[in-house]
């Protein structure tokens, strides 16, 4: 335990920033996109040795398909490969979040890593919508071959990203942190374009 | 150029040009008039102007050839202001507006007085191959003489010298069919492809979609008129919304799984373009099926001095007249092989054109043509071919010889003209097909290659495939797709045909005349008959000898000539000669346009920590670690890096330093076999490590060779903190990765990188403690309890943390992790609670000294890649009873045990004040005979404070054994002599860990 306690701890606010933290200045457009950035959120990265696991999760619905996804109001959850997810829930829950971490480490039965503060969300929706990501995304992103509740990894230009489409104009960008003025820099530019 | 004169050469009411906005536009200072719609060189033959440029290498003057990207002569730079010039434009696709500004090239002063056209005069010097045969010796004379003369000479246009102010962009799309080329077939695919309501995009890199149609108003279509069926066939295009429509837009390479890369040009044809929008941009398209529809180009002929100025192609003269209301000249006379050139000298009759002689090689000529010349009177010199033409800046002249019993006679007559246009056939345009890899097949009857067996999913319509009569050609069209398209009728009758002639017969001495192949390059046949006599066979060579086929054009006019030359001159068939290779960009595109929207502060990835900021307000100078900024050093009024990075050491050493080390590689390693996992990858034993502390790891490649280190804590029995060094993260996350899948799929452990998980604060100095202890809970910060090399889970300023008891500089120090987004307030939290302690924050330099002055190594540094454990005086590091690791077998090869590896030692300079230089060069004796035998080499140096005097790392030949022995490092100036010594330069007992 913490030895001489001469001064008064200092507590960082717990609710900081992350936009202000990372620098991020984002621009819209009503007629292309809007691009914000999400709340705060708790961020896990699952990976299942064996499939009791999902078992110590309670009542977490996962989707089985890889680049499937789980929208609920507050959170998502993507497969991203064979034995991957990710978990994305409101920050509130952090508390509950770790008390499940801690039940589910113990079955050694799967890999759980907190990467909150490594990620950060974008949520793009507009009518161009389509059109702007295609600015720095390779994917073909028409409705049909990428329909609603679909997810995947995959680049922004120079950069890797997970990209989920939760409504027909709305996708999910998430990005490492000290990529996201980069993808932002280059949403900016493709606004110009289309608008 | 007086106004009457103009009117000479336009031909009010036909063309597609709006006769009713008149543009000034200007071509090397002057001021000409044109229409808007008309291209620059459509308005300079508006004007009666021929003479564009000058040829390559003879300075020849050279006119208009073409009318579209084959264009080999007009190249100019496009000038748009300051930083906007843009070399190597063609006349051709440049579109004029009120206040363009172009400028002539590869001439001076001027384009009639060019001193360069003295090397005309001296031809018979400049054979080919003649720089390379010329400029072989002396060798000395290459740098200061040769290669500034021949660049100021070989001049296609200035290079830009001003940043380019220019935006550009780029973006993907995807399609069910991508449509390239607007011509007749073009268009005929795409109705047919809109029809299935899945994504069409059809493209053409003209400002007009119709291709060859909008230069033929004559040809009806389903009695329409070929412009009422392209404006009616475009139109219903436009209206469906599966359908893009994409003019001025080249596809510019075509690559694997129908990957084609289009290049749109937005903005230079406007006199006012948007000054936020992209000028150019890329457009990088992913088609399920790709249909070529590319056209084909008319084939010049090959006789003597067919380079003057007024000599062009037959087509080009149709388009200039029929699109763009231009008569190319006021007596023009036709030089034929094929059928075509009949229909031009007709269309242009109709076009109140003089046609004052048609000269046709062949001996066979279609009856109806002859008959039709008969009827309008024109003069028609059949089985003849012109063997000279006269006129300095414009042909005013020409020679017509008989040929009679397969012999050219030696008299013939001369006929007067300002005008030759060459009707040597069509060659499909391929280069897209051939991008693609597709395989060609030779076809005699038209003296071309077309294509055969397609490598893509892609099909080749219409005249890029062969198909020459406009019925066949849109049907070949409309049934790209499903292969049962409908029915066209058309008002063509009999397909037209052709003979080849890879140059033309003449009496004349070959050896004597310039019968020009390549015009951009300046080849002449003779040229490619010298590459073959002196053994050049393949096509590939002839091409790189004597530079056929090269430059902007690429050989568009000049490719299927040279081929067929080259055939007969070595009496194989062409297939044997083989075809150079057709290679990406189709036409000169711009680095803007590569780039698109990757320029400036999006050409690469800069990634900054959570304290960057904090850094940047207190005016931290930074550098770059792979993709990372660092702050490399803090100075304080006005110091230097110096004297910045001196009292940042000694501040550390004495008291307290603070350093962002969020950089740091870091990786997550959970699962049961975890610890198994980094006995496998690490040099190191793990499995008796306990939860709670920390190693530092070793990381081999397969060669035994140290590839990174890093500190790694066990959080839990099936939990590690694994860090890397920050260049080396993404690169041990992979090897990693592909270790676990490929050869240990059975271990139940899985990593994921945290490097931007947690901010990472490192606090070095024998205060380092004394900062923390009010701030943190939950953890028993003395000595005892948490000793060096250990880490524990617990609170600082109330914020979960990753604490570890590490030192990368000697002294007491902690690693502070924390989320990455409270980074900042805790770094400015712990600054301010440090000020009792002048608590100094460093960079990246004073960090490298520190560890430099204790031996630690920086791997990349003092390793490169060449340096196993042993070298680096760390067997330590190596599990002793481990039965296997990464690279361990290695580290038992004789190579690497054996006598005379380079080891890595400390070097004191005999001189305390001289440092070295990093990467100087080591020998053991200073009077050796140059080339001396070199040793080694120094790895890091530094001017350390602490010690007062220079300090060094160095790889040295069997270092390890020559402690005390003098080396000696020759610099320009002098002879730097060095000992060896051990590599810890400072507290070697260790004993500035445990200040308590």
């Amino acid at each position: 335990m913490s030895s001489s306690l001469q001064e008064k701890p200092l507590n960082i606010d717990g609710n900081i920033n992350q936009g202000v933290s990372i620098g991020l200045a984002l621009t819209s457009n009503p007629d292309v996109v809007g691009v914000e950035l999400c709340e705060e959120n708790v961020r896990f990265s699952l990976r299942i040795f064996d499939g009791e696991a999902f078992n110590n999760f309670g009542d977490l619905d996962f989707p089985r398909n890889i680049g499937g996804s789980v929208l609920t109001d507050s959170g998502k959850v993507f497969c991203l490969g064979p034995d991957e997810w990710m978990i994305i829930d409101d920050v509130s829950k952090k508390n509950q979040y770790d008390e499940l971490i801690k039940t589910a480490s113990g079955t050694l039965s799967c890999s759980i890593v907190d990467i909150s503060h490594r990620n950060i969300g974008l949520r793009v929706s507009g009518p161009q919508v389509e059109a702007f990501l295609n600015g720095s995304c390779p994917l073909d992103l028409s409705l049909k071959s990428f329909p609603v509740g679909k997810c995947t990894r995959t680049v922004f230009a120079n950069a890797e990203i997970i990209l989920c489409r939760q409504k027909e104009f709305e996708f999910y960008v998430e990005c490492w942190r000290s990529f996201a003025p980069y993808i932002v820099a280059l949403m900016e530019k493709t606004i110009v374009e289309l608008v | 150029m007086s106004k009457s004169k103009i009117a000479n050469f336009r031909r009010k009411g036909r063309g597609r040009i709006n006769w009713d906005v008149p543009v000034e536009f200007s071509l090397d200072g002057k001021t000409y008039s044109g229409y808007e719609g008309d291209t620059l060189a459509s308005a300079l033959l508006g004007n009666g102007v021929h003479l564009v440029g000058r040829s390559f290498k003879y300075h020849r003057p050279r006119g208009v050839v073409g009318a579209g990207t084959e264009e080999p002569n007009a190249l100019m730079a496009f000038d748009r202001g300051i930083g906007r010039v843009t070399p190597n434009m063609r006349a051709t696709s440049l579109e004029v507006f009120n206040g363009f500004t172009a400028n002539s090239q590869n001439n001076w002063p001027n384009l009639k007085l060019d001193i360069g056209s003295i090397n005309n005069k001296l031809s018979q010097f400049f054979p080919a191959g003649f720089y390379n045969k010329t400029f072989m010796w002396p060798k000395s004379f290459w740098e200061p003489l040769y290669e500034p003369a021949i660049r100021r000479m070989a001049g296609l246009g200035p290079a830009p010298k001003n940043k380019d102010p220019d935006h550009y962009s780029s973006h993907y799309r995807h399609c069910e069919t991508l449509i390239i080329g607007a011509g007749p077939a073009g268009i005929a695919a795409a109705l047919e492809a809109a029809k299935t309501g899945e994504r069409v995009i059809l493209v053409d890199e003209q400002s007009e979609m119709g291709g060859s149609l909008l230069s033929s108003p004559e040809t009806r279509i389903n009695h329409l008129s070929a412009r009422e069926w392209v404006e009616q066939s475009l139109n219903l295009l436009a209206s469906q919304e599966n359908v893009t429509l994409m003019s001025r837009t080249t596809a510019i390479g075509y690559y694997h799984d129908n990957f084609i890369a289009l290049a749109s040009r937005n903005t230079d044809h406007l006199a006012f373009p948007h000054p936020e929008k992209a000028r150019e941009t890329l457009c990088r398209v992913r088609a399920d099926s790709v249909v070529l529809a590319t056209g084909s180009i008319e084939r010049p002929l090959v006789f003597a001095d067919n380079d003057r100025p007024g000599i062009m192609l037959a087509s080009a003269a149709q388009t200039y007249l029929n699109r763009y209301g231009v008569a190319v000249g006021d007596a023009i006379a036709i030089f034929a092989t094929h059928d075509s050139a009949y229909k031009a000298a007709f269309d242009l009759a109709e076009g109140e054109c003089r046609i004052v002689a048609i000269i046709d090689a062949r001996e066979t000529i279609r009856p109806d043509l002859c008959d039709e010349v008969k009827k309008r009177g024109i003069p028609h010199y059949k089985n003849s071919v012109v063997t000279a033409t006269r006129g300095a800046y414009r042909i005013s002249g020409l020679d017509v010889n008989g040929i009679v019993n397969g012999a050219v006679e030696d008299t013939g007559r001369s006929v007067d003209c300002d005008t030759l246009l060459m009707a040597g056939g069509w060659t499909p345009s391929i280069h897209l097909y051939s991008h693609s890899k597709g395989s060609l097949k030779w076809r005699d009857d038209i003296g071309a290659y077309v294509p055969d067996q397609p490598n893509e999913a892609c099909v080749s319509v219409g005249a890029c495939n062969g198909t020459f009569g406009l019925a066949d050609v849109l049907r070949e069209g409309a049934s790209a797709l499903s292969g049962e398209g409908p029915l066209f009728e058309t008002n063509q009758g009999t397909p037209e045909t052709g003979e080849v002639f890879e140059a033309m017969p003449t009496y004349k001495d070959a050896t004597k005349i310039k019968a020009f192949v390549d015009f951009q390059n300046d080849v002449t046949a003779k040229d490619i008959h010298l590459a073959v006599r002196e053994g050049f066979k393949s096509i590939e060579h002839v091409k790189r000898y004597t530079t056929n086929g090269m430059a902007t054009d690429q050989g568009r006019t000049s490719n299927l000539n040279a081929l067929q030359i080259v055939a007969r001159a070595t009496g194989r068939p062409v297939e044997r000669v083989g075809l150079t290779t057709f290679r990406p960009p189709f036409t000169p595109t711009s680095f803007g346009t590569m780039l698109g929207l990757q320029d400036g502060e999006t050409f690469e990835v800069t990634r900054k920590t959570p304290i960057d900021g904090w850094a940047e307000e207190s005016g931290a100078v930074f550098e770059p670690v792979s993709l990372w900024r660092r702050a490399r050093y803090f100075p304080r009024d006005g110091e230097d890096m110096h004297r910045a990075v001196n009292r940042e050491c000694k501040s550390t050493r004495n008291s307290l330093g603070i350093f962002d080390a969020s950089t740091l590689g870091k990786i997550e390693v959970v699962g049961p076999d975890a610890a198994e996992f980094l006995n496998r990858i690490y040099t190191n034993p793990w499995s008796k490590l306990g939860v709670g502390r920390c190693r530092y790891g070793l990381l081999l490649g397969e060669d035994g060779f140290i590839n990174d280190d890093g500190v790694i804590g066990r959080l839990a029995d099936d939990r590690f903190h694994v860090t890397t060094t920050t260049g080396g993260a993404p690169r041990v996350l992979g090897k990693m990765e592909d270790y676990l899948q490929t050869e240990w799929p059975d271990l139940k452990v899985r990593l994921t990188s945290i490097t931007e998980q947690w901010a990472v604060i490192a606090l070095n100095g024998p205060n380092a403690r004394k900062l923390i202890e009010p701030f943190v809970e939950d953890i028993d910060l003395s000595p005892d309890a948490f000793p060096h090399m250990a880490i524990r889970i617990g609170k600082i300023c109330g914020i979960e943390t990753r604490l570890m008891r590490v030192s990368f500089s000697g002294e007491l120090g902690f690693e502070i992790n924390v989320a990455a987004h409270y980074g900042r307030a805790l770094w400015e939290a712990l600054f301010e609670a440090g000020q009792k302690f002048d608590i100094t924050p460093y960079g990246t330099e004073t960090m490298h000294v520190l560890r430099a002055e204790k031996g630690f190594i920086i791997v990349g540094q003092d390793t490169d890649g060449t340096i196993s454990p042993r070298d680096a005086g760390m067997s330590w590091a190596i599990g002793k009873k481990k039965k296997d690791f990464v690279g361990m077998r290695s580290l038992s090869r004789p190579d690497l045990i054996g006598d005379g590896r380079k080891e890595l030692v400390g070097l004191a300079t005999l001189d305390p004040d001289l440092v070295l230089e990093e990467g100087a060069q080591i020998v053991w004796s200073s009077t050796e005979k140059i080339p001396m035998n070199m040793v080694g080499h120094v790895t890091s140096s530094y001017w350390s404070e602490t010690l007062g005097r220079s300090i060094a790392l160095a790889l040295v030949e069997n270092g390890h054994s020559k402690d005390g022995s003098s080396v000696y490092i020759p610099m320009p100036d002098q002879m730097i002599e060095a000992k060896i010594c051990d590599s810890v330069f400072y507290d070697k007992a260790g004993e500035r860990l445990n200040v308590v």
